[in-house]
């Protein structure tokens, strides 16, 4: 690869979107419930009261707690209702703003095409500017319009 | 569910609270530069997912990662997981939760154990044909994969000295690779899990 050049990306097709897809939403849901989950224990709930709650063994409920699974979503409400919680659940166009706009971007010192100054103008709006189009991460981020 | 806004969110580098001794961030040379140039040659690739959200944690991809990923003949892919390694990976840039289980074991992302130091694996666990994504800290939050593995290639730890020897070859691989692209540039070392990772992370022994 030759210097400044840009790479090709090559996109997922879409059986890897869907794998994806499912990915993010059990990661979401896993971290929905570990959230309160743990505002619970620091209530004072305990292991075995959850496992009580869930009409499961604590067994059960260790290997779940281990990590995003593959979980139904019977699973995700069993351990709503059991944590006394409630499912917010919205998805959003990948273009639509954000509720706050963010003054903060990982990248920015990191990537060429991700400036300081391109930075004021685009991420608190959430626009993009040409050059970050054109840049590397033109076929992975998505940040419009 | 909650799909954002169920943590903290850095605002910026300056709005942050002093958290070292004033003294030690005098002395501090950012690796920033270095890594610039090397997405500018490209070296590397910073990896951001189609998503709406910014970026909280960097994750760069080397060259060989990036053929880990994209070349539908790579050991990874042809196993059908890239859906799954881009979730993960979509996990950290993001800057979701740095999970380990209820015993305070990393789950996640982990340290292997050394020679060679500093060798971090994020480890994707779903489907049942695991990968394991190789790499070094540069910085706090700043990853640099250099190569994907599959679970099943490594095969299991400690069962005997020739199976160990897929992790060993794996892992002085890493080394090799990092220190082509910074020579004489040691990956990031804490001494807990919160100086590598400083936000949305469970609080696990490295």
């Amino acid at each position: 690869m030759t210097s400044q050049s840009k790479p090709v990306v090559v996109a997922m097709n879409s059986d890897e979107r869907s794998d994806y897809g499912f990915a993010r939403v059990r990661d979401a849901a896993y971290d929905a419930v570990m959230d309160l989950w743990g505002r619970r224990k620091a209530e004072g709930m305990t292991q075995a009261q959850l496992a009580d709650a869930l009409g499961r063994d604590t067994g059960w409920l260790s290997r779940n707690l281990r990590g995003p699974g593959n979980w139904t979503l019977k699973t995700v409400g069993r351990f709503v209702e059991a944590l006394n919680g409630e499912v917010e659940l919205k998805v959003h166009g990948i273009e639509d703003p954000l509720p706050t706009p963010p003054n903060y971007h990982a990248y920015v010192g990191y990537e060429p095409e991700i400036t300081a100054t391109s930075t004021k103008a685009t991420i608190p709006q959430m626009t993009v500017t040409r050059a970050t189009l054109n840049g590397p991460l033109a076929n992975t981020s998505v940040l419009v319009p | 569910m909650l799909v954002y806004g169920s943590f903290s969110f850095r605002m910026s580098r300056n709005d942050s609270p002093l958290l070292v001794d004033p003294r030690r961030t005098l002395t501090y040379m950012s690796i920033a530069p270095s890594i610039m140039a090397l997405v500018a040659s490209g070296k590397l690739r910073g990896y951001q997912p189609r998503s709406r959200l910014p970026a909280k944690r960097r994750l760069f991809l080397t060259e060989s990662a990036v053929k880990d990923l994209e070349d539908r003949n790579s050991a990874t892919n042809i196993l059908d997981v890239r859906g799954f390694i881009e979730g993960a990976m979509a996990r950290w840039v993001q800057g979701q939760r740095v999970f380990a289980d209820d015993k305070g074991k990393a789950r996640f992302l982990k340290r292997l154990d050394p020679p060679p130091p500093e060798i971090w694996e994020i480890r994707v666990t779903e489907p049942r044909v695991q990968a394991r994504l190789f790499g070094r800290f540069a910085e706090p939050d700043t990853l640099i994969l250099s190569k994907f593995h599959s679970r099943q290639v490594l095969r299991d730890k400690k069962k005997s000295s020739a199976q160990d020897s897929e992790w060993q070859t794996a892992m002085a691989q890493c080394e090799s690779t990092w220190n082509g692209l910074f020579p004489g540039i040691a990956p990031f070392s804490g001494t807990t899990i919160h100086e590598y990772v400083t936000e949305n992370c469970d609080d696990f022994p490295i």
